[in-house]
């Protein structure tokens, strides 16, 4: 019921009042209902103590690095796609993002994403379609949950809402993917060629805006998912960039492709036979160089295309988390400990499913 | 449980293709084997290190250290040893013998004197006067010795040019050997065939003082100037039936003199001289019999000196070696004289029968009484002096050598301010040798006392050290340490916190062989009504077996990383680890981080593991690298699974295999192992956790171990306290040995179960060089290396042998029709080899391992023209490295390889042309 709420809530994206107004309407007729994100009614009933522990440690360390500004501009990377990281981890956690405990975190961040963005080009960050990509996820994600009428305060009445940012999110995205010879991404929005990991972060932000009720040209995923398509080997190996060089194992590309090729509605596909299989097959492998960005699709991959082996994974991603988290509830990474954090603990909360972009 | 096929990886670089793949990786999980057995554990094998300095007491203990400060040396000798804490006072007439490592080389001394005893003891020095009573000589470092006329055996002006060269009672100048025993002042052979042998350049004039002694048969050989029997030597002394003979054997005759007769049929002994002078061709043998010396004539010349040095064979029987020096000789003959009258050498070689009267230091003159008129000599001018006292045993218990070359006998009365006092008969003063001059003591009619089999009496093992006695009563002080009473010492020594130690109780407990076959059981029996049982092929635990009312009591063994063994009945795993009830500890749980096994099963039979599929069981292929298994199981028929284990209860195991739970039935589990990385963290004991900790591990004699800290030793019994497992009690009665200190971290990682750790398989290697991105191909290690010659037939019949193409730059182009690099890169070589085809330039393909015909039909297929030969085993592709293709090698002309370019590159004609004329160019240049 609440899906279905949920889902109306987006159709009725551009009249967000009277969407909050259902639904605030709802919760007061059905008073055990604390809003939109009651664990009881996710799929994941009865998470485990030992995640539950690891995710709130997590949470404690995020909720206590994030400035003022809504930033965490601690040590290692940081900019909008790290805010938009971070952001899901609160949106992903069952507390309700309007009243709950983090609500403010949350805010902040959401105020923060959009603040980096281009008012005119919707570029979010201008370093890297990486920050734009996990950044208009994370607001896709935000949109429709987030009560955004007060999130700006009287001084900055101007602000955008979450939709129109979105929107222009969007459109920077399609304008760059239309520009760029392989109908997909790269670092720059400009830029000739492309690679399966920027496209991935890119593609999956557009999938989730789609989702939210954005308005997104099929012609536009179609073209993404060929590139994916062409990059993906029979044994389910996903090229980086593409030519000669680049193929090799990457639980992370595979993950990726799986990921979006599930989103897209294209569980069809031979490429997604393809790429699952090389996913179950090497469930224990693990990417040292990019360990938390590899769990980070990993677990998205394959609580999409099989969940039985995500329930499998989903054990060693316990034990795993359980040794690499600091006292301090932090998981460090080669980028730092925001994007470590952020990312185990996205992975870690396909164990909630609260998340719109992780139903299946 | 099936056995996971192997997943063959093939390895893919940018352009070229791998001929094979560097490791076939393995899958992981489920992997049955049909065969085990475990590493044998022997930690309580007796020392082995070979005892060289220390003291050695007459019941055959010994220990290293040092002598200390002793006031009465009469009764006690201290001695400090390693081990203990503090000193031991050793009985002095338990004394055999001790042997101090010399730390400095010989004084030499400089235009001094000897002067030999009649007892056998030597002194030197200055002489400082001879009158009516004495002789008096200042020794360095000793003063001033009055020696009484009737002790006087002879007096020696030492020749400067007398210099030792080798000294054979040094066991360490021999070449290493484990036939003979260095026992101090003597080196000891009891198995026939024994050799002892020295390779060293000596000079051509050398004399030799060899003593032997033997105790019922005497053959040996002594080789002079050979290495070993296997050279030709310049003479050998040999032993044929009761006759001592030197002989010098040639390609074409032989020279043969007897000495003297030697009885070989009882104990004896042998002191001769040996002068050898190889210019002049002469061996001169000076009998220990008195009579005339014997010269043997070796003037042949087509003797060879090869290998030069010494050898003594001892053929059969014990034989002693007392002495064995070799020093310069000048060359002069020995002087055949009457021995029966007091007599002076002169320098010039005169003999003066008569006696010395006097020297004065005044004048430098020795008066002499010849045919009762006093003559006076220079000091300089004599040599010798040969009283006429009839020698005598020995005056004393003590033999002492020192390294000035003194021999001193006689009572050690104390020992102070770093010397030695002995009081010697004949000599006036208390001789003081400088403790770091002392080489050697013993006791010449020492016999050994017979070992005593007390049971209440344990030996104590240590580096260099093996003493017999008790553990000493007492509540142990902190930080805890031991005491030791050695059966010949004064009072209990505590043993040293850093001494490695075995405290050996039953050291004829049984140890299984290791030839015999698995199927072998030995059962001991025991008069308790315990009954052992032991494969003979290993002495692994899980052969142990209790008492029937043992058994039901504790079925199963705990194995624990600190290497302790605990028989236990195991309730239960869970997630921290094992519950268990056993009166032998008071714990009833132990955390897995603690636990090194489990046998469910102790008796299971053992069944071997090869080498190879023990590696592949305990190798985690790279996919499982960051979840490696945890615990192997074994089954009752030997299969092994690797798993995590997450419980285990009275019926069942859960495990969990590659992320998949499973069940299995408990009774079909003989043990656990609990997998241990490379990288070992958890605590051992030996190293202690906390500063003053002090572990000791009792080794039961039906293989249990427990270690701990211990508090109180009473009678038989030991106290001691674990954190892990609590109070301990220990009857010392029960044990094999008690392993003390530091040194049972070792002893522990030497036990099976502690072998058993993982291993992570092998990255593949990238390609070493990828000549196809443009690199010079100078970064094979062949480069600047003579090619590897071979020979290969032609693909169209004939042959061709590399060694025939020297003059030529060659081009090796390796390839294979299936390689399709290998087809875009043969075009550009063969264009490029065409280019040079009048500039001594030859291309051969080399085809690896496919068929004439595929050869002919993919060439035809290309349209290429170029000579092939087939490497149809691969031996050539493999001397050249060929491990990916296409590999084009460039051979200069003086045959060494200038080039190695591995993979293709579509500009790699421009590559190759280059190298090629460079190589044309330098050849040009003068």
């Amino acid at each position: 019921m609440i899906d279905q709420l949920k889902t109306n809530h987006r159709l009725n994206d551009k009249f967000p009042l009277k969407a909050l107004g259902g639904y605030l309407l709802l919760a007061i007729v059905l008073p055990n209902l604390t809003l939109a994100q009651v664990p009881t009614l996710s799929l994941g009933e009865n998470v485990p103590r030992e995640v539950r522990e690891i995710y709130d440690r997590g949470l404690q360390y995020l909720a206590t690095t994030q400035d003022d500004q809504g930033n965490w501009n601690g040590t290692g990377d940081n900019g909008p796609g790290v805010t938009g990281l971070a952001t899901m981890v609160f949106l992903a956690s069952g507390e309700d993002p309007n009243f709950g405990l983090y609500s403010n975190n949350v805010r902040r961040a959401i105020r923060h994403i959009i603040q980096q963005q281009d008012a005119t080009t919707g570029y979010i960050g201008g370093t890297s379609m990486y920050h734009h990509g996990f950044a208009m996820l994370a607001l896709a994600e935000a949109y429709g949950t987030l009560d955004d009428r007060d999130l700006w305060r009287a001084e900055e009445k101007n602000g955008r809402s979450i939709g129109r940012s979105l929107e222009l999110a969007v459109r920077l995205a399609i304008t760059s993917q239309k520009k760029n010879p392989s109908g997909a991404w790269r670092y720059s929005p400009d830029a000739a060629d492309a690679d399966t990991s920027v496209s991935g972060s890119v593609l999956v932000g557009l999938l989730a805006a789609r989702n939210a009720g954005i308005e997104v040209p099929d012609k536009s995923i179609d073209q993404a998912i060929k590139y994916f398509q062409e990059m993906t080997s029979d044994s389910g190996e996903v090229a980086y960039t593409g030519g000669l060089g680049g193929f090799g194992e990457s639980s992370a590309r595979s993950s990726i492709a799986t990921l979006v090729y599930a989103v897209a509605r294209r569980k069809d596909l031979p490429e997604f036979k393809a790429t699952l299989h090389y996913l179950v097959d090497h469930l224990e492998s693990r990417n040292h160089a990019y360990a938390e960005y590899t769990r980070y699709y990993q677990a998205q991959a394959l609580f999409q295309g099989d969940l039985e082996a995500w329930q499998k994974w989903n054990t060693l991603l316990v034990r795993q988390l359980k040794a690499a988290q600091a006292s301090d509830g932090s998981i460090t990474s080669p980028h730092g400990k925001t994007i470590g954090t952020s990312m185990s603990l996205l992975a870690l909360a396909l164990n909630y499913r609260f998340l719109p972009i992780y139903e299946r | 449980m099936g056995i996971s096929a192997g997943l063959l990886l093939v390895l893919m670089t940018s352009f070229g293709q791998v001929v094979a793949p560097a490791v076939p990786a393995m899958q992981a999980g489920q992997v049955a084997i049909a065969a085990t057995t475990l590493a044998s554990d022997q930690p309580d094998a007796t020392s082995d290190d070979s005892f060289t300095f220390g003291i050695r007491l007459r019941n055959g203990d010994y220990a290293s250290g040092e002598l200390v400060e002793t006031p009465d040396a009469k009764e006690w000798i201290g001695w400090k040893s390693p081990a203990f804490q503090n000193p031991i006072s050793f009985a002095t007439d338990s004394i055999e013998s001790i042997t101090f490592e010399q730390k400095t080389d010989a004084d030499s001394p400089g235009e001094n004197y000897r002067v030999s005893l009649i007892d056998g003891a030597s002194l030197t020095g200055e002489l400082v006067e001879i009158t009516d009573d004495s002789l008096s000589i200042k020794a360095p470092d000793m003063g001033k010795l009055t020696i009484h006329r009737d002790r006087l055996n002879r007096l020696l002006r030492i020749d400067k040019s007398h210099q030792l060269l080798f000294d054979g009672l040094d066991s360490g100048q021999w070449n290493p050997n484990t036939q003979w025993t260095d026992e101090g002042a003597k080196l000891i052979s009891r198995i026939p065939s024994s050799l002892l042998s020295v390779k060293k350049s000596f000079p051509d004039q050398l004399l030799v003082e060899l003593e032997l002694s033997w105790e019922k048969e005497c053959n040996f050989e002594l080789g002079i100037a050979a290495a070993d029997p296997s050279f030709a030597a310049f003479a050998k002394l040999e032993v044929w039936s009761d006759q001592l003979v030197i002989v010098s054997e040639r390609e074409r005759n032989a020279e043969l003199q007897a000495i003297q007769k030697v009885d070989s049929s009882r104990a004896g002994q042998l002191a001769i001289q040996i002068c050898v002078d190889r210019k002049k061709g002469k061996v001169i043998v000076i009998p220990s019999n008195g009579e005339k010396p014997i010269t043997l004539d070796v003037s042949d010349k087509s003797f060879v000196l090869n290998g030069d040095g010494f050898y003594l064979l001892n053929k059969k029987g014990t034989l002693q070696l007392d002495r064995f020096s070799v020093s310069t000789w000048n060359g002069d003959a020995p002087v055949s004289v009457d021995g029966s009258k007091s007599r002076i050498l002169s320098a010039d070689g005169k003999i003066f029968y008569g006696n010395v009267k006097a020297f004065t230091p005044a004048n430098q003159q020795l008066t002499i009484d010849v045919d009762k008129t006093d003559e006076s000599i220079s000091i300089n001018e004599f040599r010798e002096v040969i009283f006429n006292n009839k020698t005598t045993a020995s005056a004393g218990p003590w033999f002492i050598s020192t390294t000035t070359g003194i021999t001193v006998i006689g009572m050690v009365e104390r020992i102070e301010q770093s010397k030695m006092w002995i009081k010697s008969e004949g000599i006036q003063e208390l001789i003081g040798i400088p403790l770091d001059h002392l080489i050697h003591l013993r006791h010449p009619s020492t016999k050994r006392a017979a070992k005593n089999p007390n049971p209440s009496e344990a030996q104590f093992v240590a580096h260099q050290t093996s003493l017999r006695g008790v553990l000493a009563d007492g509540e142990l002080k902190d930080p805890a340490s031991l005491l030791f009473k050695p059966l010949s010492a004064k009072d209990a020594a505590p043993i040293s916190t850093a001494a490695s130690a075995r405290i050996v109780y039953l050291s004829e407990s049984p140890l299984p062989s290791t030839s015999a076959s698995a199927t072998n059981v030995m059962e001991i029996r025991q008069g308790n009504g315990v009954v052992i049982r032991r494969m003979t092929n290993t002495n692994t635990p899980i052969t142990r077996m209790k008492s029937p009312s043992r058994a039901k009591e504790t079925p199963h063994v705990l194995h624990l990383m600190s290497g302790d063994l605990v028989p236990c009945r195991i309730d239960a795993i869970d997630e921290k680890g094992i519950h268990l009830s056993t009166p032998i500890i008071k714990a009833k749980f132990i955390p897995h981080d603690q636990v090194r096994a489990v046998e469910l099963m102790p008796d299971v039979a053992a069944i071997g593991l090869g080498k190879f599929k023990r590696e592949r069981l305990l190798t985690v292929p790279r996919i499982q690298r960051d979840s490696p298994p945890t615990h192997l199981i074994r089954s009752m028929n030997g299969d092994y699974l690797r798993c995590r284990l997450l419980l285990m209860n009275d019926q069942s195991l859960e495990v969990e295999i590659r992320l998949e739970k499973r069940s299995i039935p408990r009774s079909g589990v003989a043990r656990i192992l609990w997998l241990a990385s490379n990288t070992e963290t958890a605590s051992t004991p030996g190293k202690p956790e906390t500063p003053g900790s002090y572990f000791v591990q009792a080794v039961y004699s039906n293989g249990n171990r427990l270690t701990f800290q211990p508090t109180k030793v009473e009678g038989m019994k030991l106290f001691g306290e674990s954190k892990l497992i609590g109070a301990c009690e220990v009857n010392l009665k029960d044990l094999n040995a008690l392993l003390v200190g530091p040194g049972i971290h070792q002893a522990t990682t030497a036990l099976s179960f502690q072998q058993w750790k993982l291993k992570a398989a092998p990255d593949p290697l990238p390609s070493e060089s990828s000549e196809g991105d443009g690199s010079s191909g100078q970064e094979s290690a062949l480069v600047g290396k003579p090619a590897p010659g071979f020979e290969l037939d032609h693909v169209d019949g004939g042959k061709f042998r590399l060694a025939d193409a020297k003059g030529s730059i060659v081009v090796l182009d390796f390839w294979a029709s299936w390689c399709g690099p290998c087809l875009q890169t043969m075009p550009q070589v063969v264009k490029v080899a065409r280019e040079f085809a009048d500039k001594k330039v030859i291309l051969i393909g080399v085809n690896l391992e496919e068929s004439a015909a595929k050869v002919k039909a993919a060439l035809d297929r290309l349209g290429l023209d170029l000579k092939v030969v087939l490497d149809s085993d691969g031996d050539t592709a493999e001397k050249y490295g060929a491990t990916a293709i296409p590999q084009t090698v460039i051979i200069d002309q003086t045959g060494n390889v200038s080039h190695v370019f591995v993979g293709a590159n579509p500009r790699f004609d421009d590559v190759l042309r280059e190298a090629i004329q460079k190589l044309i160019e330098k050849d040009a240049k003068p």
